[in-house]
């Protein structure tokens, strides 16, 4: 999986491209706790070029939602397909992290 | 169809393994939602099966079966562990369970298929996925 992270108007924009699967859920993990070392706050997961989530990729979902609120921070995500989402309402994600259709919305969101 | 697979217990062996037989299952003539379901099943199963049943213990193996018979799709997991309590899944849904970063595979499981089973004291999951039919009534 490719990880690409901009910084825009001080929101930390992850956009991924592969499979949310254990090995890269792990490589997301990572990249997430370097950027919160950095001092980010506002995160947002962009997955438009993600066609795979497993179990894995959920939990660390939660743990960076976690993560980010111990440190006052804010987080979302956008782009999801519609078997993603359908995942997401399955195991009530949608309960625990803002999930947005696009990027601009999620960026507004977080400003 | 017959398709009769065997990986050592190593989770970066399964996506290569998947999508050989994904590439096979795609004559079948099934939708994207449908795909996406049952390579997220056989997923969960097998993530399952290499780190919670074979402990990550490359000696044990993992077998991955699949066949078709009278129009449902038969994926079986099957690991070489001690096997597991399969009645007493707590359910990742409740208030106590729901942050909780473990948990919800086989949930999905469950959810996505149209049946599902443990046998062999857990060691082994067969799923079912209706090819023609609507899922049966819970």
């Amino acid at each position: 999986m490719k990880i690409k992270v901009d910084l825009i108007n001080g929101i930390n924009v992850v956009a991924l491209d592969g499979e949310l699967n254990v090995e890269d859920s792990i490589k997301l993990r990572d990249s997430f706790i370097k950027l919160l070392k950095a001092g980010a706050s506002k995160v947002i997961v962009d997955f438009e070029k993600v066609g795979f989530v497993g179990s894995s990729g959920l939990a660390t979902l939660i743990e960076m939602t976690q993560m980010l609120k111990k440190a006052n921070g804010k987080f979302n995500i956008c782009n999801v397909n519609k078997e993603i989402r359908g995942i997401f309402e399955i195991t009530k994600m949608h309960k625990m992290i803002s999930i947005h259709d696009n990027r601009e919305t999620a960026l507004k969101e977080l400003s | 169809m017959n398709i009769s697979k065997t990986i050592p217990s190593k989770t970066e062996l399964i996506n290569e393994l998947l999508s050989s037989v994904l590439a096979k299952l795609s004559d079948i003539g099934l939708d994207p939602g449908a795909i996406f379901n049952i390579k997220l099943a056989l997923y969960e199963a097998m993530v399952n099966a290499v780190k919670h049943g074979n402990k990550l213990n490359p000696d044990l193996k993992v077998k991955l079966e699949i066949n078709i018979q009278n129009g449902n799709l038969i994926m079986q997991v099957s690991d070489e562990g001690t096997g597991f309590d399969y009645k007493n899944i707590p359910n990742p849904l409740t208030s106590k369970n729901l942050e909780r970063l473990s948990g919800r595979g086989i949930f999905l499981i469950e959810k996505i298929m149209d049946k599902f089973e443990f046998m062999n004291e857990g060691r082994t999951i067969k799923m079912v996925k209706f090819l023609n039919k609507k899922k049966e009534e819970k």
